[in-house]
């Protein structure tokens, strides 16, 4: 059965090869028929490396240890549902994961791909599977997955303990989903400045693949979070760890992206700046890949016994090279038609959007390199920590949050002072009402007063706007419900991206309060005795450990009160895995929306004893409720539109409407 | 068993990519600016416009003056586009004409031929 995954792994290698170089010969022959063929070729590749994928995942079922990826990821002991997570674990199955996802989507945008942007798509087929290729190459000659061993063992090593965790099921692919994912809209902005289309062609079908992938890899990155409070024991979401930092590096240039073609969809505006996000984006995503394979930095993250860093860099490099040679080869006929009309507009605030951005990117790339520029040129690693990132990029991650309230209320084109004023007036009020609120709920901080009175604000922009919008629809005789129901219907990419932008409100808010509010204390417990931290009392009652066939669990049963009564017990605790050397803790977590009572329970002895760390982390759950908050607005602002015409050829005829 | 299956599977993508050499394609279709589908995006991005200007009118983000001048632009973007399509449309009208009249032409043509007696071997 590995011959059939090795044969059909070269299949899917030689069909991606014939698929661009067919694609751009047709293109430059005129030969529709090797272009249709090269695109045949596109739609085979996944189905080939479906074949392979399934190969794998029968190994695992089979426990086939004649293979060294599945002896070194799973072994007898291994539960039957860990083999989804088991076929990623490791360098050889992610780069399976990634040439499958990346080939299937190819092959979606490939053939869902709109007829204006048809003379450029055998560029755009190029682009993609010349990335196929690689990926498949790369994967045939240097992590291959149906490698066997010249002998079988009799069991596999098993599985990492720190993947048993329920978020490894969604965090790693939907992360690899989504970086890979940003090859799509990189594939049609190039293929576009191959072709000399230097218009707004590939603007709606960028944006379509772009938020998808947004959506994709927020989920992801928050999925990480989650993962890192439940499982890393640190009582934290987010270290500015190096690999984590690479996942949030293309979603920040991403995230501009996804606002800044708007522009140029709306008025022919930011070409150069859009071409420019994407090529970051897709940049920044192919290093993440290096950091994660081989980079010069350890994390947890890392596939750590790999070597082929080196690969990523020099693809990283050309992906680089060639696309910025394009840009500059394309960029005089890339200036926009249009100019930015006024400094108070809803362009303006895009385009300070963008920079904003891009300065947090650069900060925070700054601050992954750094370490390693020292090291490289003055022989010491200085490593930055969470303070640096704190400091420099906290600050404009406030300023986009500003923004986030001002933009909605700006106008396409141009807005007057005295409008906006008037405008501002009510989100400035909640805003500085809730920076006072949050001082007399204990705020002792100029910062956490500020970023809260900054989150009201913005709200309170997006609401009144809601709130607005209804009202003039039920003017018109629409009952409130349905006149709210059909504001968002007939604005969809609009209000789909207010509705995200709440969700990234609930990040600031969960952040704002987690950051500075948290509170943590170590207490050293026999059965029986009690520790308090705040309002909580924590009661130790006892611990049990439990022997499996690959792990020693120990847990500590607690009851937890608040103010004197009994709220929870819980069970926080940990495993060892002797086969790995390694320790996966389990925090206790009571969880409201006010505030998370986290505990760990470590270092248990002989005499019964118990090393508890207890954490108050408030506002914590707002975080995890944001993603699918932020993934409905983009369902919403990707749903189809109904055709305008009616509405638009009424609003030519009648009189305009007063305010 | 696996390599009498993947050259089975090797046999079908090749027929597979193989069958547009050996069937009529499709036109490429290229983007002409002044085709139905391109003017129809176009006209598309305009409605959205006047769409959203009206929104921003009635949420009291734009004044009348200005509302005035975005309106004036819309329309005269709109009225070029309706004229682009128009002409198009008369264009491609124009090609069926000639095309129906060709088709008849040699229909005509042919009966003509069928009702002459047969030339003398």
């Amino acid at each position: 059965m590995a011959d059939l995954g090795s044969i059909t792994l070269l299949l899917s290698l030689a069909l991606a090869v014939y698929a661009a170089i067919g694609s751009v010969v047709g293109k430059w022959k005129n030969a529709p028929e090797l272009v249709i063929s090269a695109r045949y070729a596109a739609y085979l590749t996944p189905a080939m490396l479906a074949i392979s994928t399934g190969v794998l995942v029968s190994a695992f079922v089979n426990h086939n240890f004649e293979l060294r990826y599945v002896a070194g990821h799973s072994n007898l002991a291994m539960d039957p549902w860990l083999t989804w997570v088991a076929f990623y674990a490791g360098n050889e199955g992610s780069m399976l994961f990634l040439s499958l996802i990346f080939s299937a989507v190819s092959a979606i945008a490939i053939w869902r791909a709109p007829q204006e942007v048809g003379p450029a798509l055998p560029y755009t087929t190029f682009v993609l599977m010349s990335i196929t290729v690689f990926f498949v190459a790369v994967m045939m000659t240097m992590a291959n997955p149906f490698f066997e061993l010249p002998v079988a063992p009799a069991d596999g090593q098993g599985i990492n303990p720190l993947l048993t965790h329920v978020g490894m099921f969604f965090h790693p692919p939907m992360l690899m989903a989504g970086l890979i994912g940003l090859g799509i809209p990189f594939a049609f902005g190039m293929g576009h400045l191959m072709a000399g289309q230097t218009g707004d062609e590939w603007a709606d079908t960028a944006r379509v693949w772009a938020l998808i992938v947004w959506a994709t890899l927020t989920i992801g990155l928050l999925l990480g979070a989650w993962w890192a409070y439940t499982i890393l024991g640190w009582g934290g979401y987010w270290a500015w760890d190096p690999v984590e930092n690479a996942g949030l590096l293309p979603w920040l240039p991403l995230t501009a992206f996804v606002h800044s073609i708007m522009v140029q969809k709306r008025r022919g505006m930011f070409r150069m700046w859009n071409m420019a996000l994407i090529i970051l984006a897709w940049g920044f995503a192919m290093y993440g890949m290096f950091m994660n394979r081989g980079g010069p930095v350890p994390s947890v993250h890392s596939f750590g016994q790999s070597t082929m860093g080196w690969v990523f860099l020099v693809f990283l490099g050309a992906n680089l090279l060639g696309a910025f040679a394009l840009f500059f080869w394309r960029y005089s006929s890339l200036k926009s038609a249009a100019a930015l009309e006024s400094s108070l507009s809803r362009e303006a605030a895009f385009l300070l959007n963008n920079l904003l951005f891009l300065m947090i990117a650069l900060v925070t790339l700054w601050g992954v390199l750094y370490p390693l520029i020292t090291d490289v040129f003055r022989g010491v690693t200085i490593t930055v920590g969470r303070p640096y990132f704190d400091v420099v990029a906290g600050p404009l991650f406030l300023a986009l949050v500003v923004l986030m309230g001002i933009g909605p209320l700006l106008p396409w084109r141009r807005a007057s002072g005295q409008s906006l004023f008037r405008l501002m007036r009510l989100p400035i009020a909640v805003g500085l009402s809730t920076a006072g609120i949050s001082v007399l709920f204990g705020a002792t901080s100029a910062i956490p007063a500020l970023a809260f009175g900054v989150c009201g604000m913005a709200a309170t922009g997006i609401a009144r706007e809601w709130a607005k919008g209804t009202q003039v629809r039920h003017n018109k005789g629409e009952n409130y419900p349905l006149a709210f129901v059909r504001l968002v219907s007939s604005n969809r990419p609009r209000y789909g991206g207010y509705i995200a932008h709440i969700g990234i409100i609930m990040v600031a808010f969960a952040a704002t309060g987690s950051s500075f509010y948290g509170v943590q204390d170590d207490f050293s417990l026999a059965p029986g005795e009690r520790a308090v931290l705040g309002d909580y009392e924590m009661e130790y009652i006892g611990a049990t450990t439990q022997i499996k066939s690959d792990r020693i669990e120990q847990r500590a049963d607690v009851m937890l009160y608040k103010n004197g009564e009994f709220v929870k017990q819980l069970q926080p605790g940990y495993a060892f895995y002797p086969s790995f050397s390694m320790a996966a803790t389990r925090a206790g977590i009571r969880q409201t929306p006010v505030e998370d009572l986290y505990i760990l329970a470590s270092e248990f002895s002989e005499d019964g004893r118990a090393l508890f760390r207890l954490h108050i982390n408030p506002l914590i759950v707002w975080l995890w409720l944001a993603g699918p908050v932020m993934v409905f607005g983009t369902v919403v602002s990707l749903w189809p539109e109904r055709q305008k015409a009616a509405v638009a050829i009424s609003t030519l005829r009648t009189p305009p409407p007063t305010a | 068993m696996p390599l009498a299956f993947s050259a089975l599977l090797a046999v079908i993508a090749v027929a597979i990519i193989a069958i547009p050499f050996f069937r009529t394609p499709k036109k490429e279709d290229a983007f002409d600016p002044h085709n139905a589908e391109a003017l129809r995006s176009q006209r598309e991005s305009i409605y959205q416009a006047l769409e959203t200007l009206r929104l921003e009118r009635e949420l009291g983000q734009v004044d009348d003056q200005e509302y005035q001048r975005q309106l004036r632009e819309y329309r005269r973007q709109a009225a070029i586009a309706l004229q682009a399509q128009e002409r198009v449309e008369g264009d491609q009208e124009e090609l069926v004409a000639l095309l129906e009249e060709e088709v008849l032409a040699a229909r005509a043509r042919l009966q003509k031929d069928d009702e002459q007696p047969k030339g003398d071997s």
